[in-house]
């Protein structure tokens, strides 16, 4: 299963949460990666995102849609099911990894 | 009698209600609201056919002169002497810039804070900035800041008021900044030019006016589409901490709470300046009983600016608590320390931090406390790394 945000949701991300702003990493987790996440964990497959394409991405958004996935969730598998593509910024991957796993000490 | 009002009146009678002369007058008002005017207007139609022909000549002419004339002349004038009584005629520094001239034009800000928050009803500020011969973008940000965001202004009926520097390139810039499009002037003319992007304003977290500003840069840039990536993110951070930190609702503040970028462009780089009117970093960041002691101190000199640095750092200033949170100003350092954002400037509180390239900022302090944070950085040209 794969999802380009740029293509898929917005070119231009924004903040954390929705009371905030268009396009914030609660509205993406919420409207795309929660459901999405939870039909690729049913289906035992992996969910591909793909970050390439954009303006770039804040922290608070990358924060708030996958670390907010754990802590939503309750789920320390998630970097299981879920794998990275970012071409343009290698880095994003590492920081999306390291708040995925700040987010699994804190659950 | 109207129908309605005698049906009423029965009605409530055969009930058995008890109804007050109070109740009746109500109900009159409501049922023969017309009859009023119409009692007056008969009465008047009558007294005018009695009288002779000078007089009614006179009424005309009077009821002629009281509503072209009298009137508007009358509220005119009242207007007028309320605000010659009451305006504060308030004189720029010739240096009107928080970076080159902090001091000074803080205390002119300050000043005019003081003046619209004397309490007093229609008053006139007027910013006087015919003698200024520098003029910077970040002081016409804070204006147009104080001017918009002044809770006080609508409740005590105040105008602002002004005139433009006499010197041509201080004018120019105040032309091309987009602050005249803001306020009422003669002078609507918007001076637009391909070099500036000017002023923009929000509340929110505005994904659209970032898009704006980036796509601006990268053209100017030579369309290098890797800023994109620094600068798009840097702005998402910089207006989520002004949503989430700089106005704190449950405390007391002067101003509303928004944001204001400028962007412009020049021979060799593109310079950026975001502005809120806030609390200010060193406000709002999590202190430890030492430095909220320790703050107000002349002899602890660089407080400020050393707060402004450590939140920048991530030293668990956040004051949510939270240990997701608190990100955002390390990501502005990270790219400062990078050489993405070159000649990063922060002034808030009674610090200024500012980096020259190296790892290490200039931590400065300032005299008058600057109520709000502003941020400016470039982008070079010519894609060159600055000398170390």
């Amino acid at each position: 299963m794969k999802f380009c945000i740029a293509k898929d949701y917005t070119k231009t991300p924004g903040g954390r949460f929705i009371k905030e702003g268009s396009f914030s990493g609660e509205d993406f987790r919420k409207k795309h990666l929660s459901p999405l996440y939870l039909k690729a964990k049913n289906e035992e497959e992996k969910l591909e995102i793909n970050f390439d394409g954009g303006y770039g991405y804040a922290t608070s958004f990358l924060e708030e849609a996958f670390g907010g996935l754990v802590r939503e969730l309750k789920d320390p598998s998630v970097l299981e099911h879920l794998s990275f593509i970012s071409e343009e910024e290698p880095g994003i991957i590492e920081k999306v990894i390291e708040y995925i796993e700040d987010a699994t000490k804190e659950i | 009698m109207h129908k309605n009002y005698k049906k009423a009146n029965k009605s409530s009678i055969n009930e058995g209600n008890y109804v007050t002369i109070y109740d009746k007058v109500i109900d009159f008002l409501i049922y023969q609201w017309y009859a009023v005017p119409a009692a007056f207007a008969t009465r008047w139609v009558k007294k005018i056919k009695k009288l002779p022909l000078d007089r009614k000549k006179w009424l005309d002419e009077r009821a002629r002169r009281i509503s072209q004339e009298s009137v508007p002349v009358k509220r005119n004038n009242i207007k007028k002497r309320r605000k010659s009584n009451k305006t504060r005629v308030l004189k720029a520094p010739e240096i009107f810039s928080l970076y080159e001239n902090p001091d000074h034009t803080i205390r002119y800000f300050d000043s005019v804070i003081n003046e619209a928050t004397k309490h007093e009803f229609d008053a006139t500020i007027f910013f006087d900035l015919q003698e200024t011969k520098i003029i910077k973008i970040d002081a016409i940000m804070y204006l147009l800041a104080i001017i918009q965001n002044l809770k006080y202004k609508t409740v005590f009926r105040l105008t602002f008021a002004g005139n433009q520097p006499r010197d041509s390139e201080a004018n120019s810039v105040f032309k091309e900044s987009g602050f005249l499009k803001y306020v009422n002037s003669v002078d609507k003319a918007l001076y637009k030019t391909s070099d500036k992007v000017q002023i923009a304003t929000g509340k929110d977290v505005d994904a659209l006016i970032s898009r704006v500003i980036c796509d601006f840069a990268i053209e100017k840039l030579g369309n290098d589409y890797s800023k994109r990536k620094i600068l798009h993110p840097a702005l998402i951070e910089l207006m989520t901490n002004t949503r989430q930190h700089a106005y704190d609702s449950s405390k007391h503040t002067r101003m509303t709470h928004q944001w204001y970028i400028y962007t412009e462009s020049t021979s060799d780089k593109v310079n950026f300046t975001f502005l809120d009117t806030g609390f200010g970093i060193p406000q709002t960041v999590r202190r430890n009983f030492l430095e909220i002691i320790t703050q107000r101190m002349p002899i602890f000199q660089n407080n400020d600016a050393r707060l402004i640095y450590s939140a920048l750092l991530g030293e668990f200033r956040t004051e949510t608590k939270k240990r997701n949170r608190g990100r955002g100003l390390p990501y502005i350092l990270e790219n400062a320390c990078n050489n993405q954002l070159q000649n990063l400037s922060i002034i808030s509180g009674n610090g200024m931090c500012t980096f020259g390239g190296g790892n290490e900022p200039e931590l400065r302090s300032i005299e008058h406390q600057f109520m709000g944070t502003l941020f400016s950085w470039s982008f070079r040209k010519d894609n060159l790394e600055v000398p170390q």
